[in-house]
């Protein structure tokens, strides 16, 4: 199961603004509602928001509050975490190694260079260490063996050295100028 | 509401990835990528060049025994370096992944010393490597007067020491060692293996720290030290920092971080049989010797301390064995097979590799299997060279340029 990522709006599984009643179970679960910082409201379940060391510790601090703002979190990058951390509950509940690996796998292959890159962020502030391992080695496997241009463009960084200092550091560095990937 | 959103923004959000991510995002890389990154932009190149990033990438290799046998590729050195007598199959390959099946081959011309200032009428010939240590690489100009240099053959670093003390013509008649230390410090000791009348052993030793040569004058207990009755150049070891060496009767271990004037010796592992050649080695992070006769025997130093040797593997000679048709010839008829132990694979306890006339063969002590590595002009010493998890920078010499 994965849902369409290419939707630039909040997915069917998020509801918006004020809470719903939970009809479908006799049982309703407790759903925690996030607030990204471009006003998005998220409403996730307990035990995907628990998934989130950040937002476990702010409950435990202040268990009354209904809405959890999260003030350096975009709703985008936030939407696919959520995503991700709802498909980890589902292996926690049911563990299986290689179909975790292999969700685990599609869940980069399927985003675009920026979503990784926004999302590392995202995960280190919620605190979620095995979506930053795979964000982390994803990122690696897509500029490994790339060339210098290549990478600047995948970070959006400038080039702020001079073309002096520049010819310096390749003469200095020649060996690892040999052998690289076509851009 | 936007506001206070907006300030706290500021407080809590770097628009870049912060260092600590980007740290962990390319220590996941191969070294050589990582060199490469260097010049993405001035906040990379402070990153990856502090010490800081060197030391926490080398240990993650180091703290992951499956990560640190596929980033260490290793070949054998030959002391006359030229890319003819560089077999194949002992290319050093750069990992260019995490994935020990994905390597970048580094093929034997980029391995060269060509970047060594060696004069132009000099021949390939003329630079002997001595011995490698920590990924640095003693080499002289073997030519009067003889010229020491250290390298990194990976980064193309190099630094020429001052002219040794004592006069040399040849490489030959002097012995030589290196002791690197992950700072790039260095030392470099030179060992007489003429014949000497007296019970003095006379070192001249060299640290980068001082930039000077210093002799040292130690007595031996052994009479008439000597290393000479060989006829052949010793490999020194640089183990745990501290320079080892096989001499006649025993092993000579001199620690230059411990006290500059004190040499150490240790007996060699007793064998009932007549051996020749003791040779030291290191196979597995453990300092092992072996020798050979009719039997091959390779002992393991299980304590340090006490100098306890324990016998790893014996085997025959007469058991050799090869599925290489081109050994045959060799090992099956009745020709008393002459095999001259030279190095240790320095991850696996069952292959020692050495020369059988003209052929260097590969033989396992476990199997007696061998395998034919090169044909041709065989050398009389190999020097494995580790490529280490991170590159030993060489320090700015502190000394002057030497008037050659």
């Amino acid at each position: 199961m994965s849902s369409s990522t290419d939707s630039p709006t909040l997915t069917t599984e998020t509801t918006q603004l004020s809470p719903q009643p939970d009809t479908e179970t006799a049982k309703p679960t407790k759903k925690i509602t996030l607030k990204s910082s471009d006003n998005q409201i998220f409403e996730v379940e307990e035990s995907v928001a628990m998934e989130f060391a950040t937002v476990k510790s702010f409950f435990e601090d202040s268990p009354s509050t209904d809405t959890v703002p999260l003030p350096n979190v975009t709703a985008k990058p936030l939407s696919q975490v959520i995503e991700f951390c709802k498909e980890q509950i589902k292996f926690k509940a049911n563990p299986d190694e290689a179909q975790k690996k292999k969700y685990n796998a599609e869940f980069v292959t399927e985003k675009s260079d920026k979503d990784l890159v926004d999302m590392i962020p995202v995960a280190n502030y919620l605190e979620i260490k095995d979506l930053l391992d795979v964000l982390n080695q994803a990122v690696a496997d897509r500029i490994e063996n790339k060339s210098v241009e290549y990478v600047r463009s995948f970070f959006g960084i400038d080039n702020d050295f001079t073309a002096e200092e520049e010819a310096a550091l390749r003469r200095e560095h020649a060996w690892a100028y040999e052998g690289v990937d076509e851009d | 509401m936007n506001t206070m959103i907006e300030s706290t923004k500021v407080f809590w959000y770097d628009s870049d990835i912060p260092d600590s991510l980007l740290t962990e995002i390319l220590i996941r890389l191969p070294m050589k990528s990582i060199f490469l990154f260097k010049s993405v932009s001035k906040r990379w190149l402070s990153l990856i060049s502090d010490a800081f990033f060197g030391r926490y990438y080398a240990a993650r290799i180091n703290n992951d025994p499956a990560l640190s046998r596929s980033h260490q590729p290793w070949i054998f050195l030959f002391p006359y370096f030229y890319k003819e007598v560089l077999p194949t199959e002992t290319v050093i390959r750069f990992p260019t992944s995490f994935n020990p099946e994905r390597f970048y081959e580094l093929s034997s011309s980029l391995f060269s010393l060509s970047f060594l200032p060696v004069h132009t009428e000099d021949s390939v010939l003329s630079i002997h490597i001595i011995a490698s240590s920590n990924g640095m690489v003693l080499c002289c100009r073997n030519a009067y007067p003889l010229t020491y240099y250290v390298c990194n053959p990976i980064t193309k670093q190099h630094v020429i020491l001052p002219t040794p003390p004592k006069p040399a013509s040849f490489c030959h008649s002097m012995d030589a060692g290196i002791i690197c230390k992950d700072d790039g410090s260095y030392t470099v000791v030179r060992i007489p293996n003429e014949e000497s009348s007296s019970n003095m052993l006379e070192l001249e030793i060299f640290s980068s720290e001082t930039g000077t040569w210093t002799e040292f004058n130690f007595s031996c207990q052994v009479r008439n030290y000597s290393r000479s009755n060989h006829k052949r150049l010793y490999s020194t070891i640089s183990y745990n920092g501290i320079l080892h060496w096989a001499a006649d009767k025993q092993i000579f271990a001199y620690d230059p971080y411990r006290s500059t004037d004190q040499c150490y010796s240790m007996e060699l592992p007793k064998c009932s049989e007549r051996l020749e050649r003791y040779s030291l080695a290191i196979c597995c992070g453990r300092l092992c010797c072996f020798a050979g006769g009719k039997s091959l025997r390779l002992w393991e130093l299980t304590n340090y301390e006490s100098g306890k040797w324990n016998l790893k593997h014996q085997r025959k000679l007469s058991e050799i064995c090869s599925v290489d048709a081109r050994l045959h010839e060799l090992f099956g008829s009745d020709v008393k097979i002459c095999f001259r132990p030279l190095a240790m694979h320095p991850f696996n306890w069952d292959t020692v590799y050495g020369s059988c006339g003209s052929r260097l063969i590969s033989y396992n002590l476990r199997t007696g299997i061998s395998n034919l590595i090169d044909y041709g002009l065989i050398p009389a010493a190999l020097h494995p060279f580790i490529l280490p998890p991170w590159p030993t920078m060489i320090p700015q010499p502190s000394w002057g340029p030497d008037d050659i």
